[in-house]
Protein backbone atom coordinates (compact mmCIF):
# COMPACT_ATOMS: atom_id res chain seq x y z
CA UNK A 1 0.00 0.00 0.00
CA UNK A 2 2.60 2.35 0.72
CA UNK A 3 4.50 1.92 -2.55
CA UNK A 4 1.93 2.81 -4.41
CA UNK A 5 1.89 5.82 -2.58
CA UNK A 6 5.54 6.48 -3.48
CA UNK A 7 4.92 5.44 -7.11
CA UNK A 8 2.07 8.02 -7.11
CA UNK A 9 4.15 10.60 -5.82
CA UNK A 10 6.56 9.53 -8.37
CA UNK A 11 4.28 9.47 -11.14
CA UNK A 12 4.52 13.37 -11.19
CA UNK A 13 7.41 13.68 -12.59
CA UNK A 14 6.38 12.05 -16.15
CA UNK A 15 4.77 14.56 -17.42
CA UNK A 16 7.63 16.83 -16.30
CA UNK A 17 10.23 14.65 -18.59
CA UNK A 18 7.22 15.27 -21.47
CA UNK A 19 7.66 18.82 -20.91
CA UNK A 20 11.20 18.88 -21.43
CA UNK A 21 10.80 16.73 -24.61
CA UNK A 22 8.60 19.12 -25.93
CA UNK A 23 10.61 21.54 -25.48
CA UNK A 24 10.48 24.80 -26.64
CA UNK A 25 6.90 25.06 -27.91
CA UNK A 26 5.39 28.28 -28.31
CA UNK A 27 2.43 27.71 -26.11
CA UNK A 28 -0.78 29.61 -25.82
CA UNK A 29 -2.01 30.28 -22.09
CA UNK A 30 -4.23 27.15 -21.19
CA UNK A 31 -1.80 25.19 -22.41
CA UNK A 32 0.82 26.62 -20.17
CA UNK A 33 -1.59 26.54 -17.14
CA UNK A 34 -2.09 22.88 -17.73
CA UNK A 35 1.42 22.88 -17.58
CA UNK A 36 1.83 24.89 -14.76
CA UNK A 37 -0.87 22.22 -13.44
CA UNK A 38 1.50 19.47 -13.82
CA UNK A 39 4.07 20.85 -11.88
CA UNK A 40 1.99 21.61 -9.05
CA UNK A 41 1.21 18.37 -8.74
CA UNK A 42 5.16 17.65 -8.52
CA UNK A 43 6.67 20.47 -6.38
CA UNK A 44 3.32 19.45 -3.95
CA UNK A 45 4.56 15.61 -4.09
CA UNK A 46 7.77 16.46 -4.13
CA UNK A 47 7.74 18.74 -1.31
CA UNK A 48 5.28 16.45 1.57
CA UNK A 49 7.37 13.13 0.26
CA UNK A 50 10.47 15.14 2.10
CA UNK A 51 8.64 16.42 4.38
CA UNK A 52 6.94 13.27 5.30
CA UNK A 53 10.55 11.38 5.34
CA UNK A 54 11.67 13.93 7.85
CA UNK A 55 8.18 13.58 9.74
CA UNK A 56 7.26 17.34 9.35
CA UNK A 57 3.54 18.25 9.21
CA UNK A 58 2.28 18.40 5.74
CA UNK A 59 -1.41 18.03 5.65
CA UNK A 60 -2.10 22.17 5.10
CA UNK A 61 -0.07 22.17 2.02
CA UNK A 62 -1.93 19.34 0.48
CA UNK A 63 -4.95 21.40 1.43
CA UNK A 64 -3.59 24.37 -0.10
CA UNK A 65 -2.57 22.35 -3.22
CA UNK A 66 -6.06 21.56 -3.21
CA UNK A 67 -7.28 24.82 -3.91
CA UNK A 68 -4.93 26.22 -5.86
CA UNK A 69 -5.10 22.98 -8.69
CA UNK A 70 -8.99 23.87 -8.53
CA UNK A 71 -8.58 27.33 -9.35
CA UNK A 72 -6.20 26.52 -12.17
CA UNK A 73 -8.57 23.78 -13.39
CA UNK A 74 -11.32 26.36 -13.33
CA UNK A 75 -9.19 29.28 -15.47
CA UNK A 76 -8.72 26.64 -17.74
CA UNK A 77 -12.03 25.61 -18.46
CA UNK A 78 -13.03 29.47 -18.40
CA UNK A 79 -10.74 30.12 -20.95
CA UNK A 80 -12.19 27.03 -23.10
CA UNK A 81 -15.64 27.61 -22.72
CA UNK A 82 -17.46 29.25 -25.74
CA UNK A 83 -20.38 29.91 -23.69
CA UNK A 84 -20.64 32.69 -21.54
CA UNK A 85 -23.44 30.81 -18.93
CA UNK A 86 -20.64 27.71 -18.48
CA UNK A 87 -17.82 30.80 -17.92
CA UNK A 88 -19.72 32.32 -15.34
CA UNK A 89 -20.62 28.94 -14.12
CA UNK A 90 -16.94 27.91 -13.81
CA UNK A 91 -16.20 31.42 -11.51
CA UNK A 92 -19.63 31.17 -9.60
CA UNK A 93 -18.12 27.77 -8.55
CA UNK A 94 -14.80 28.36 -7.89
CA UNK A 95 -15.49 31.37 -5.63
CA UNK A 96 -18.22 29.51 -3.64
CA UNK A 97 -15.47 26.37 -3.03
CA UNK A 98 -12.66 28.90 -1.95
CA UNK A 99 -15.58 30.54 0.55
CA UNK A 100 -16.96 27.18 1.72
CA UNK A 101 -13.27 25.62 2.17
CA UNK A 102 -12.36 28.94 4.08
CA UNK A 103 -14.76 27.80 7.23
CA UNK A 104 -12.37 25.01 7.93
CA UNK A 105 -9.54 27.56 7.97
CA UNK A 106 -7.71 25.07 10.55
CA UNK A 107 -6.74 22.81 7.94
CA UNK A 108 -5.12 25.39 5.99
CA UNK A 109 -3.55 28.10 8.47
CA UNK A 110 -2.76 25.23 11.27
CA UNK A 111 0.70 24.09 10.11
CA UNK A 112 0.41 21.35 12.33
CA UNK A 113 -2.98 20.31 11.31
CA UNK A 114 -3.27 16.29 10.67
CA UNK A 115 -6.53 16.68 8.65
CA UNK A 116 -7.99 17.40 5.65
CA UNK A 117 -10.36 20.60 4.33
CA UNK A 118 -13.34 18.74 5.14
CA UNK A 119 -15.32 21.47 2.35
CA UNK A 120 -12.75 22.13 -0.48
CA UNK A 121 -11.91 18.16 -1.99
CA UNK A 122 -15.68 18.02 -2.56
CA UNK A 123 -17.01 21.01 -3.47
CA UNK A 124 -13.51 21.66 -6.32
CA UNK A 125 -14.55 17.84 -7.01
CA UNK A 126 -17.88 18.08 -8.10
CA UNK A 127 -17.01 21.26 -9.55
CA UNK A 128 -14.30 19.80 -11.69
CA UNK A 129 -16.54 16.90 -12.73
CA UNK A 130 -19.17 19.66 -13.98
CA UNK A 131 -16.84 21.65 -15.85
CA UNK A 132 -14.93 18.55 -17.38
CA UNK A 133 -18.19 17.35 -18.51
CA UNK A 134 -19.33 20.28 -19.67
CA UNK A 135 -16.32 20.78 -21.51
CA UNK A 136 -17.07 17.01 -23.50
CA UNK A 137 -20.27 18.76 -24.66
CA UNK A 138 -19.16 21.53 -25.95
CA UNK A 139 -16.61 19.22 -27.55
CA UNK A 140 -19.11 16.91 -29.50
CA UNK A 141 -21.57 20.47 -30.18
CA UNK A 142 -18.90 22.48 -32.10
CA UNK A 143 -17.32 18.84 -34.32
CA UNK A 144 -14.10 20.88 -34.52
CA UNK A 145 -11.42 18.29 -33.64
CA UNK A 146 -11.48 15.36 -36.12
CA UNK A 147 -9.50 13.30 -33.78
CA UNK A 148 -9.91 13.52 -30.00
CA UNK A 149 -7.23 10.85 -29.17
CA UNK A 150 -4.76 13.69 -30.76
CA UNK A 151 -6.18 16.44 -28.81
CA UNK A 152 -4.26 17.70 -25.68
CA UNK A 153 -7.17 19.27 -23.81
CA UNK A 154 -9.58 15.55 -24.43
CA UNK A 155 -6.11 13.80 -22.46
CA UNK A 156 -6.58 16.51 -20.19
CA UNK A 157 -10.28 16.16 -19.38
CA UNK A 158 -10.76 12.95 -19.37
CA UNK A 159 -7.99 12.37 -17.10
CA UNK A 160 -9.52 15.18 -14.49
CA UNK A 161 -12.68 13.60 -15.23
CA UNK A 162 -11.09 10.24 -13.83
CA UNK A 163 -9.54 11.07 -11.13
CA UNK A 164 -12.03 13.47 -9.70
CA UNK A 165 -14.84 11.62 -10.30
CA UNK A 166 -13.49 8.25 -8.48
CA UNK A 167 -12.31 10.06 -5.56
CA UNK A 168 -15.33 12.10 -4.66
CA UNK A 169 -17.09 9.52 -2.80
CA UNK A 170 -13.42 8.93 -0.63
CA UNK A 171 -13.66 12.67 -0.03
CA UNK A 172 -18.20 12.66 0.34
CA UNK A 173 -17.48 10.00 3.58
CA UNK A 174 -13.67 12.11 5.13
CA UNK A 175 -15.00 11.68 8.20
CA UNK A 176 -14.71 8.17 7.66
CA UNK A 177 -11.93 7.57 5.64
CA UNK A 178 -9.31 10.07 5.60
CA UNK A 179 -9.69 11.94 8.83
CA UNK A 180 -9.92 8.86 11.01
CA UNK A 181 -7.75 6.49 11.83
CA UNK A 182 -4.93 5.87 10.16
CA UNK A 183 -5.50 2.47 8.68
CA UNK A 184 -8.79 3.61 7.54
CA UNK A 185 -6.71 6.72 5.94
CA UNK A 186 -4.57 4.36 4.24
CA UNK A 187 -6.75 2.25 2.64
CA UNK A 188 -8.61 5.01 0.76
CA UNK A 189 -5.38 6.64 0.08
CA UNK A 190 -4.53 3.61 -2.55
CA UNK A 191 -7.32 4.42 -4.36
CA UNK A 192 -6.46 8.13 -5.01
CA UNK A 193 -2.79 7.34 -5.54
CA UNK A 194 -3.49 4.71 -8.55
CA UNK A 195 -6.09 7.77 -9.71
CA UNK A 196 -3.35 9.84 -9.07
CA UNK A 197 -0.93 7.98 -11.29
CA UNK A 198 -3.54 7.39 -14.18
CA UNK A 199 -4.12 11.51 -13.77
CA UNK A 200 -0.64 11.95 -14.75
CA UNK A 201 -0.34 9.64 -17.50
CA UNK A 202 -2.95 11.31 -19.30
CA UNK A 203 -1.38 14.87 -18.39
CA UNK A 204 1.62 13.45 -19.89
CA UNK A 205 -0.46 12.38 -23.50
CA UNK A 206 -2.09 15.82 -22.98
CA UNK A 207 1.40 17.71 -23.20
CA UNK A 208 2.44 15.09 -25.38
CA UNK A 209 -0.18 16.34 -27.84
CA UNK A 210 0.20 20.03 -27.25
CA UNK A 211 0.97 22.02 -30.23
CA UNK A 212 0.61 26.01 -31.12
CA UNK A 213 -2.72 27.50 -31.72
CA UNK A 214 -6.28 26.15 -32.15
CA UNK A 215 -8.25 25.27 -29.32
CA UNK A 216 -11.76 24.04 -29.48
CA UNK B 1 -18.76 -1.20 8.76
CA UNK B 2 -21.11 -0.51 6.46
CA UNK B 3 -19.69 2.74 5.13
CA UNK B 4 -16.13 1.32 3.78
CA UNK B 5 -18.74 -0.92 1.04
CA UNK B 6 -20.82 2.12 0.32
CA UNK B 7 -17.83 4.10 -0.40
CA UNK B 8 -15.91 1.67 -2.68
CA UNK B 9 -19.61 0.94 -4.32
CA UNK B 10 -19.84 4.51 -5.01
CA UNK B 11 -15.86 5.12 -6.56
CA UNK B 12 -16.87 2.04 -8.28
CA UNK B 13 -19.84 3.12 -10.11
CA UNK B 14 -18.61 6.52 -10.51
CA UNK B 15 -15.72 5.73 -12.11
CA UNK B 16 -17.30 3.14 -14.74
CA UNK B 17 -19.93 6.47 -15.27
CA UNK B 18 -16.98 8.38 -16.21
CA UNK B 19 -15.50 6.13 -18.67
CA UNK B 20 -18.93 5.01 -20.19
CA UNK B 21 -19.04 9.16 -20.62
CA UNK B 22 -15.67 9.25 -22.25
CA UNK B 23 -16.43 6.64 -24.36
CA UNK B 24 -19.25 7.83 -25.41
CA UNK B 25 -17.76 11.31 -26.35
CA UNK B 26 -15.23 9.45 -28.17
CA UNK B 27 -17.94 7.20 -29.97
CA UNK B 28 -20.01 10.00 -30.91
CA UNK B 29 -17.96 12.93 -32.35
CA UNK B 30 -16.47 10.19 -34.59
CA UNK B 31 -19.74 9.41 -35.89
CA UNK B 32 -20.68 12.65 -36.02
CA UNK B 33 -17.47 13.68 -38.14
CA UNK B 34 -17.71 11.24 -40.15
CA UNK B 35 -21.48 12.27 -41.21
CA UNK B 36 -20.16 15.72 -41.60
CA UNK B 37 -17.77 14.51 -44.33
CA UNK B 38 -20.53 12.68 -45.96
CA UNK B 39 -22.52 15.55 -46.08
CA UNK B 40 -19.46 17.54 -47.84
CA UNK B 41 -18.71 14.78 -50.37
CA UNK B 42 -22.24 14.60 -51.13
CA UNK B 43 -22.39 17.92 -52.04
CA UNK B 44 -18.97 18.14 -53.81
CA UNK B 45 -20.72 15.24 -56.12
CA UNK B 46 -23.45 17.45 -56.84
CA UNK B 47 -21.42 20.37 -57.41
CA UNK B 48 -19.37 18.50 -59.80
CA UNK B 49 -22.50 16.95 -61.44
CA UNK B 50 -24.50 20.22 -61.93
CA UNK B 51 -20.96 21.62 -63.85
CA UNK B 52 -21.03 18.49 -66.00
CA UNK B 53 -24.81 19.08 -66.72
CA UNK B 54 -24.29 22.57 -68.07
CA UNK B 55 -20.90 22.34 -69.92
CA UNK B 56 -22.42 19.38 -71.88
CA UNK B 57 -25.49 21.77 -72.14
CA UNK B 58 -23.13 24.82 -73.48
CA UNK B 59 -21.69 22.38 -75.73
CA UNK B 60 -24.58 21.12 -76.98
CA UNK B 61 -25.93 24.66 -77.74
CA UNK B 62 -22.04 25.30 -79.36
CA UNK B 63 -23.17 22.73 -81.47
CA UNK B 64 -26.76 23.57 -83.08
CA UNK B 65 -25.04 26.92 -83.21
CA UNK B 66 -22.69 25.94 -85.81
CA UNK B 67 -25.09 23.69 -87.14
CA UNK B 68 -27.47 27.06 -87.87
CA UNK B 69 -24.41 29.13 -89.06
CA UNK B 70 -23.33 26.33 -91.65
CA UNK B 71 -26.67 24.96 -93.18
CA UNK B 72 -29.00 28.41 -92.81
CA UNK B 73 -26.36 31.33 -92.98
CA UNK B 74 -23.65 29.46 -95.05
CA UNK B 75 -26.43 28.06 -97.55
CA UNK B 76 -28.15 31.51 -97.64
CA UNK B 77 -24.86 33.39 -98.42
CA UNK B 78 -23.46 31.15 -101.04
CA UNK B 79 -27.33 31.62 -102.58
CA UNK B 80 -26.89 35.56 -102.35
CA UNK B 81 -23.28 35.26 -103.91
CA UNK B 82 -24.40 33.02 -106.84
CA UNK B 83 -27.75 35.57 -107.45
CA UNK B 84 -25.16 38.39 -107.08
CA UNK B 85 -23.15 36.83 -109.44
CA UNK B 86 -25.72 36.93 -112.32
CA UNK B 87 -26.78 39.99 -111.04
CA UNK B 88 -23.20 41.21 -111.97
CA UNK B 89 -23.23 39.74 -115.40
CA UNK B 90 -26.11 41.88 -116.04
CA UNK B 91 -24.54 44.76 -115.52
CA UNK B 92 -23.27 47.52 -117.77
CA UNK B 93 -19.41 48.31 -117.88
CA UNK B 94 -20.10 51.91 -115.89
CA UNK B 95 -16.83 51.89 -114.08
CA UNK B 96 -18.30 52.97 -110.95
CA UNK B 97 -21.33 50.09 -110.52
CA UNK B 98 -17.78 47.77 -111.33
CA UNK B 99 -16.15 48.75 -108.63
CA UNK B 100 -18.92 48.30 -106.07
CA UNK B 101 -19.65 44.76 -107.34
CA UNK B 102 -16.63 43.91 -107.19
CA UNK B 103 -16.47 45.01 -103.31
CA UNK B 104 -19.70 43.49 -102.63
CA UNK B 105 -18.57 40.15 -104.19
CA UNK B 106 -15.41 40.21 -102.00
CA UNK B 107 -17.30 41.18 -98.72
CA UNK B 108 -19.92 38.18 -99.50
CA UNK B 109 -16.47 36.24 -100.43
CA UNK B 110 -15.04 37.01 -96.74
CA UNK B 111 -18.45 36.65 -94.82
CA UNK B 112 -18.97 32.98 -96.48
CA UNK B 113 -15.13 31.89 -95.14
CA UNK B 114 -16.26 33.64 -91.98
CA UNK B 115 -18.96 32.05 -91.40
CA UNK B 116 -17.26 28.40 -91.95
CA UNK B 117 -14.34 29.05 -89.95
CA UNK B 118 -17.10 29.93 -86.95
CA UNK B 119 -19.03 26.87 -87.53
CA UNK B 120 -15.90 24.56 -87.29
CA UNK B 121 -14.29 26.37 -84.14
CA UNK B 122 -17.56 26.05 -82.10
CA UNK B 123 -17.18 22.42 -82.81
CA UNK B 124 -13.91 20.72 -82.78
CA UNK B 125 -14.82 18.20 -85.53
CA UNK B 126 -10.89 17.25 -85.94
CA UNK B 127 -10.76 16.26 -82.15
CA UNK B 128 -13.87 13.92 -82.65
CA UNK B 129 -12.59 12.39 -85.55
CA UNK B 130 -8.40 12.27 -84.98
CA UNK B 131 -8.88 12.78 -80.98
CA UNK B 132 -6.32 15.48 -79.01
CA UNK B 133 -2.92 15.44 -80.98
CA UNK B 134 -4.42 16.40 -84.49
CA UNK B 135 -6.78 18.71 -82.78
CA UNK B 136 -4.30 20.13 -80.87
CA UNK B 137 -1.90 20.53 -83.92
CA UNK B 138 -4.31 22.43 -85.96
CA UNK B 139 -5.43 24.47 -83.28
CA UNK B 140 -1.62 26.01 -83.01
CA UNK B 141 -1.54 25.83 -86.36
CA UNK B 142 -4.48 28.06 -86.92
CA UNK B 143 -3.49 30.43 -83.84
CA UNK B 144 0.21 31.03 -85.78
CA UNK B 145 -1.66 32.87 -88.47
CA UNK B 146 -3.11 36.18 -86.47
CA UNK B 147 -0.16 36.36 -83.94
CA UNK B 148 3.62 37.47 -84.20
CA UNK B 149 4.45 34.58 -81.85
CA UNK B 150 6.00 31.23 -82.21
CA UNK B 151 3.65 27.90 -81.55
CA UNK B 152 5.04 24.32 -81.22
CA UNK B 153 3.36 21.23 -80.34
CA UNK B 154 5.03 17.97 -79.62
CA UNK B 155 3.66 14.49 -78.24
CA UNK B 156 4.71 11.62 -77.13
CA UNK B 157 3.11 8.13 -76.21
CA UNK B 158 0.37 6.53 -78.18
CA UNK B 159 -1.45 8.79 -80.54
CA UNK B 160 -3.92 6.20 -81.28
CA UNK B 161 -5.39 5.80 -77.67
CA UNK B 162 -8.49 7.36 -77.38
CA UNK B 163 -9.95 8.90 -74.44
CA UNK B 164 -13.49 9.33 -73.50
CA UNK B 165 -15.26 11.72 -75.65
CA UNK B 166 -15.96 14.20 -73.08
CA UNK B 167 -12.85 13.80 -71.24
CA UNK B 168 -11.08 14.92 -74.51
CA UNK B 169 -13.47 17.50 -75.32
CA UNK B 170 -12.47 19.13 -71.51
CA UNK B 171 -9.46 18.70 -72.22
CA UNK B 172 -9.10 20.65 -75.68
CA UNK B 173 -10.96 23.47 -74.33
CA UNK B 174 -8.78 23.65 -71.31
CA UNK B 175 -5.87 23.62 -73.86
CA UNK B 176 -7.35 26.14 -75.62
CA UNK B 177 -7.76 28.63 -73.44
CA UNK B 178 -4.39 27.96 -71.78
CA UNK B 179 -2.90 28.90 -75.56
CA UNK B 180 -5.43 32.16 -75.79
CA UNK B 181 -3.97 32.96 -72.25
CA UNK B 182 -0.52 32.35 -73.54
CA UNK B 183 -0.98 34.35 -76.49
CA UNK B 184 -3.43 37.10 -75.16
CA UNK B 185 -1.66 38.11 -71.75
CA UNK B 186 2.23 36.55 -71.58
CA UNK B 187 3.37 39.37 -74.48
CA UNK B 188 6.11 36.26 -74.84
CA UNK B 189 7.40 35.23 -78.39
CA UNK B 190 7.21 31.25 -77.33
CA UNK B 191 4.66 29.02 -76.67
CA UNK B 192 4.74 25.41 -76.60
CA UNK B 193 2.30 22.77 -76.18
CA UNK B 194 3.34 19.04 -75.10
CA UNK B 195 0.98 16.36 -74.44
CA UNK B 196 1.95 13.00 -73.24
CA UNK B 197 -0.40 10.06 -74.28
CA UNK B 198 -0.43 6.36 -72.76
CA UNK B 199 1.34 4.36 -72.08
CA UNK B 200 3.11 7.04 -70.47
CA UNK B 201 1.09 8.78 -67.79
CA UNK B 202 -1.08 11.80 -69.58
CA UNK B 203 0.28 14.99 -69.21
CA UNK B 204 -0.36 18.53 -70.69
CA UNK B 205 1.64 21.27 -70.37
CA UNK B 206 1.44 24.67 -72.30
CA UNK B 207 4.31 27.27 -71.43
CA UNK B 208 5.56 30.13 -72.48
CA UNK B 209 8.26 32.58 -72.11
CA UNK B 210 6.57 35.67 -70.78
CA UNK B 211 6.30 37.84 -67.81
CA UNK B 212 3.82 35.44 -66.22
CA UNK B 213 1.26 36.27 -63.67
CA UNK B 214 0.67 36.44 -60.21
CA UNK B 215 -1.67 33.47 -59.68
CA UNK B 216 -3.55 34.47 -56.73
CA UNK B 217 -4.00 38.33 -58.19
CA UNK B 218 -5.54 36.91 -60.96
CA UNK B 219 -8.20 35.06 -58.71
CA UNK B 220 -8.56 37.99 -56.25
CA UNK B 221 -8.71 40.63 -58.96
CA UNK B 222 -12.15 43.02 -58.47
CA UNK B 223 -13.26 41.84 -61.87
CA UNK B 224 -11.36 38.07 -62.45
CA UNK B 225 -11.60 36.13 -66.19
CA UNK B 226 -13.73 33.39 -66.71
CA UNK B 227 -10.95 31.71 -67.81
CA UNK B 228 -8.95 30.18 -65.37
CA UNK B 229 -12.19 29.17 -63.71
CA UNK B 230 -13.59 27.49 -66.23
CA UNK B 231 -10.55 25.25 -66.42
CA UNK B 232 -10.84 24.44 -62.74
CA UNK B 233 -14.12 23.78 -63.37
CA UNK B 234 -13.85 21.36 -66.33
CA UNK B 235 -11.26 19.79 -64.98
CA UNK B 236 -13.07 19.59 -61.94
CA UNK B 237 -15.59 17.34 -63.79
CA UNK B 238 -13.20 15.11 -65.66
CA UNK B 239 -11.36 14.74 -62.25
CA UNK B 240 -7.94 16.28 -63.44
CA UNK B 241 -6.23 19.04 -61.66
CA UNK B 242 -3.94 21.82 -63.08
CA UNK B 243 -0.82 23.57 -61.53
CA UNK B 244 0.94 26.78 -62.53
CA UNK B 245 4.49 27.08 -62.29
CA UNK B 246 4.47 30.66 -63.07
CA UNK B 247 5.50 34.16 -61.53
CA UNK B 248 6.57 38.09 -62.22
CA UNK B 249 8.79 37.48 -65.36
CA UNK B 250 9.21 34.23 -65.00
CA UNK B 251 6.86 32.83 -68.04
CA UNK B 252 4.10 31.07 -67.44
CA UNK B 253 4.06 27.17 -67.15
CA UNK B 254 0.74 24.99 -66.47
CA UNK B 255 0.65 21.13 -66.40
CA UNK B 256 -2.54 19.46 -66.34
CA UNK B 257 -2.74 16.25 -65.00
CA UNK B 258 -5.70 13.59 -64.52
CA UNK B 259 -6.07 11.50 -61.80
CA UNK B 260 -7.86 8.78 -63.45
CA UNK B 261 -7.14 7.94 -66.91
CA UNK B 262 -10.47 6.29 -68.78
CA UNK B 263 -9.87 4.78 -72.32
CA UNK B 264 -11.77 5.00 -75.00
CA UNK B 265 -10.64 2.62 -78.00
CA UNK B 266 -7.92 2.13 -80.29
CA UNK B 267 -9.25 4.21 -83.38
CA UNK B 268 -7.71 3.08 -86.41
CA UNK B 269 -6.19 6.33 -87.12
CA UNK B 270 -3.50 5.10 -88.76
CA UNK B 271 -5.06 4.32 -91.84
CA UNK B 272 -7.46 7.36 -92.47
CA UNK B 273 -3.55 9.54 -91.98
CA UNK B 274 -2.24 7.06 -94.97
CA UNK B 275 -5.58 7.79 -96.97
N1 LIG C 1 0.13 32.69 -69.76
C1 LIG C 1 -0.12 33.82 -69.07
N2 LIG C 1 0.82 34.78 -68.98
C2 LIG C 1 0.58 35.92 -68.28
N3 LIG C 1 -0.56 36.19 -67.64
C3 LIG C 1 -1.55 35.28 -67.72
C4 LIG C 1 -1.39 34.05 -68.43
N4 LIG C 1 -2.52 33.33 -68.30
C5 LIG C 1 -3.35 34.08 -67.55
N5 LIG C 1 -2.79 35.25 -67.21
C6 LIG C 1 -3.37 36.28 -66.35
O1 LIG C 1 -4.49 35.74 -65.66
C7 LIG C 1 -5.61 36.54 -65.85
C8 LIG C 1 -6.87 35.70 -65.88
O2 LIG C 1 -6.97 34.94 -67.06
P1 LIG C 1 -8.36 34.42 -67.56
O3 LIG C 1 -9.09 33.88 -66.38
O4 LIG C 1 -8.14 33.48 -68.69
O5 LIG C 1 -9.13 35.72 -68.01
P2 LIG C 1 -9.11 36.44 -69.41
O6 LIG C 1 -8.29 35.62 -70.34
O7 LIG C 1 -10.52 36.51 -69.77
O8 LIG C 1 -8.50 37.78 -69.11
C9 LIG C 1 -5.36 37.27 -67.13
O9 LIG C 1 -6.01 38.50 -67.15
C10 LIG C 1 -3.86 37.46 -67.12
O10 LIG C 1 -3.50 38.61 -66.41
MG1 LIG D 1 -8.41 33.77 -70.77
Amino acid sequence: MFKIAVAADFSAVIPIIIMLINGRLKLDITQKLICSFAIIIFLKNALTYIMGELSIHNMYIYNWCNLIQGIILTIIYTILFKNSTFKLFAIFGITVSVIISLIDYQSLFDVATGNFNRFSYNTIGCLVIILTLLYFYQLIQYLQVPTLTKYSYFWFSTGALLYFAGTIFSYLFMEVTFNSTIQMRQQYWMIDAILAIIFNIFISFSIWYMKPGKTV
Amino acid sequence: MEYPYVIIIGTGIMLIMAMFIVLFVMYYQRKQIEQQMRVKDMEAEFQRKLLEVSMASTEAERRRIAQDLHDDIGALLSVTKLTFNALYGQLGSKDQAERLAKQVREALDETISHVRRISRELVPTTLERFGLPAALQEFAAKSIGSHTVRITFGYSGDENIRLEPKVELMLYRVAQELINNALKHSGGTNVHVQLSLPPETFGLVVEDNGHGFNLQEAHTRPSPGLGLDSIEGRLRVINGKINYETGPQKGCRAVVELRQLVLFEKAKKRDVEKA
